[in-house]
């Protein structure tokens, strides 16, 4: 039995430290408590400057507060990474398809998706 | 990544107590939901199917306690939703939480057990209870973690 992780833990995180929605739309700089829970919620999106300070709040790293979010991210990395594998490979060595490549088969190792 | 998602529920006076728990050791939500009526507690329960899903949903078994009435039939619906929302579904007998903290006297013990695991519980531990006082509503926060506590240390039947 296994499920897919929560598109966010920003409740969990914010328990974890004892604040409320209010403190934490204060510390943050969003508008409102009601924002904050549309966030964790996952009824609105957060703005970059929003996730990051979010990040900074916590000390959790954005892909962990939002880990559903960033797997469905990563696996779409991944799959235009294997299209662009082929493509590199197809057009024959040099010096930057071979960084390209490397860089490519890093992503493959931490990701596990598909082989390099 | 994935992870097996655990929703614990426990019947309180005014609705009920949860804990959705993501092993193998992350707590990630708990509280106490209140509800006039059945429909208020299902309308909760069901917002917290949807919002978590979780694959697996524990109760304690019911059978042979000294459960009220309410308790009882709350155990019932909880069990026609999980039927419903094609929800494992596991009965936890209260010897077997007892059995997966060996050396706990009460509940409290154990309550005091799991906030040294799970620091962010402190604030939700109540005081002792005295022989005199009622049960902290907040204690069912605790008995639902300890039911997925003892699912994890124990190999229990699963419906």
């Amino acid at each position: 039995m296994q499920s897919e992780p929560l598109q966010s833990y920003l409740r969990m995180h914010r328990r974890r430290h004892a604040f409320s929605q209010e403190e934490v739309a204060f510390l943050i700089g969003a508008g409102s408590a009601a924002t904050i829970a549309r966030y964790e919620l996952g009824r609105r999106e957060p703005s970059l400057d929003t996730a990051l300070a979010l990040e900074a709040l916590y000390g959790a790293p954005v892909a962990e507060l939002f880990a559903g979010r960033f797997n469905t991210v990563e696996q779409s990395v991944v799959s235009r990474a294997s299209e662009l594998i082929a493509n590199v490979r197809a057009a024959g060595i040099s010096p930057a398809a071979t960084a390209k490549l490397q860089a490519l088969g890093e992503l493959s190792r931490r990701t596990n998706l598909f082989a390099s | 990544m994935t992870c097996t998602r655990y929703l614990a529920i426990d019947p309180t006076t005014a609705g009920f107590a949860y804990v959705v728990f993501e092993s193998p050791d992350r707590l990630v939500d708990w509280g106490l939901a209140t509800g006039r009526s059945d429909a208020e507690w299902t309308h909760r329960l069901e917002s917290l199917i949807s919002l978590y899903a979780p694959e697996v949903l524990i109760t304690e078994d019911g059978t042979g306690t000294r459960r009220g009435r309410r308790a009882v039939t709350f155990l019932e619906g909880v069990q026609t939703i999980a039927l419903l929302r094609s929800l494992w579904t596991v009965h936890i007998p209260k010897r077997k939480v007892f059995e997966a903290f060996p050396g706990a006297k009460g509940k409290h013990d154990i309550a005091e057990s799991l906030v040294e695991r799970f620091p962010e519980l402190r604030p939700r531990l109540p005081r002792k209870r005295q022989a005199w006082t009622s049960e902290d509503a907040r204690m069912r926060i605790f008995d639902s973690l300890a039911l997925i506590a003892a699912h994890l240390a124990t190999d229990i039947h699963t419906s």
